[in-house]
Order: C-alpha cells, then structure tokens, then sequence
C-alpha cells in the first residue's frame, strides 16, 4: 500500500504511481481510438495487429536493452511463456475488442473497478491471501462508482439525440 | 447487456492470470523480453484463429496503415 506520505519520502513509489496514472491514460485513449477507427472488423484481427505492432516496437527495445542469446528457460519457462502469450495476452486481447465492439470504449472502461476485486478474490481463493479490513471497505466503494458510471450510461442512451 | 458483463468478467479473469504468470516468468525471462514474447505470441495465437474462422485479417492491416499516414501527416 501507498500512502501520501509515502510520496514524499520515498520518491520511487511516486514514480511508480506516476506510472500507473500514464498507464491508465495511455490506455483509456487506445481504447477511444479503438472504438473509433476499428468499426466494422473483426475483432480477433484488430488484436493481432495491435499485439504484432506491439511486438516489433518492443522486440528493436530488447535487442538495445537486453541479452537474449544467453538465456536458458527450460521447458516449463517455454510453456509458461507460451500460456502468458495466450492466456494473459491474446485472450484478453480479443475480448477487449469485442467489448469495445459491442459495448464501447466508456462501458469497457468499467473494467478498472472489477480489476482490484479480481485480484483480491484471486489472491484470496487461488494464493491463500486474505483480504485486509481496508481492502474489504474499498469494495462497496467501488460497487457504488459502477453504479454511478452505469447510471450515466443508461441516462445518455435514452436521451433523444 | 449481460453478454458485455460476461465478456468483462473474463477479460478481468485473463489479465488477472496473466499477471500472475509474468511473476512466475520473473528470473526466468528478461522483463522486456517477456512483453515482447507475449505480444508476438499472442499476435500469432490472434492471426491463427482468424484463419480457422475465416475471418478477414487484411482490412485491420489496411485501417493501421491508414492511421498511422494520418498520425505522420499530423505530426
């Protein structure tokens, strides 16, 4: 956890959050983008594009930054690469864009209220972490900014253009 | 409506897996060269299944090389 105080005295955690901050902003663009350019295609074709220019950005970093030719993963790193790939990146790749499809870039930005309560759910059940007291009253919290976004939503849908 | 919630809960569930799959990959993979693979790996797993449903790939290519003529003329 972060804490205000922590900002000032310990400056990497403000980078950090700095990040996260560009990160979702980055990321909220992409998305509004998306919605507005990709219309008509098929969504898993928008996501192997994205995720291929994503690729040969960040594969000309790799060879400026880091060595792969010394590395020795064995089997199981391959598989675990390979199920990342898959799983954490494909997956959700085309899912956002289906989303994004039938939804919007607004609806899909709901995502960011569900994350945390995954993750905790995920730590809780599958990594045996239990949630704090703290955690625990973010969740209502969060079911209420939900509530609010959708309410939103619903009340532009009606409204006559 | 539901069917948008059911595609956000497992979006949600992906990424959630996939984060824990990169710390399992810490140690083993350089951290660029883990988003690197996995963009390239998941653009290969995105193309396969648009070639076994048939679905166009092309005009996506198209719509990019389109975006990024207006992104240089912006600039």
């Amino acid at each position: 956890m972060i804490s205000p105080a922590d900002l000032f005295d310990q400056p990497s955690k403000g980078y950090a959050v700095l990040m996260i901050i560009f990160g979702f902003a980055s990321f909220a663009l992409a998305n509004i983008l998306a919605e507005r350019t990709t219309g008509g295609l098929a969504p898993a074709a928008v996501a192997g594009v994205t995720m291929l220019s994503a690729a040969a950005v960040l594969w000309i970093v790799v060879f400026l930054f880091e060595s792969v030719t010394n590395l020795s993963p064995g089997r199981e790193g391959w598989l675990q690469l390979a199920g990342l790939g898959i799983v954490g990146s494909a997956l959700p790749g085309f899912l956002l864009y289906a989303l994004i499809k039938r939804a919007g870039a607004e609806f899909t930005s709901l995502y960011g209220y569900v994350m945390p309560l995954f993750g905790l759910m995920v730590g809780w059940l599958a990594f045996g972490r239990p949630p704090q007291h703290t955690w625990l009253l973010g969740i209502p919290v969060t079911f209420v900014g939900v509530a609010i976004v959708q309410r939103n939503l619903r009340g532009r849908r009606k409204a006559p253009e | 409506m539901q069917l948008n919630y059911i595609i956000m809960l497992f979006y949600c569930g992906a990424l959630v897996s996939g984060y824990e799959l990169v710390t399992l990959l810490e140690g083993t993979f350089p951290p660029l060269t883990i988003a690197a693979s996995r963009a390239l790996i998941a653009a290969i797993t995105s193309f396969g299944f648009c070639l076994l449903t048939r679905q166009p790939i092309m005009p996506a290519f198209r719509r990019l090389v389109q975006g990024s003529r207006l992104l240089a003329s912006l600039s």
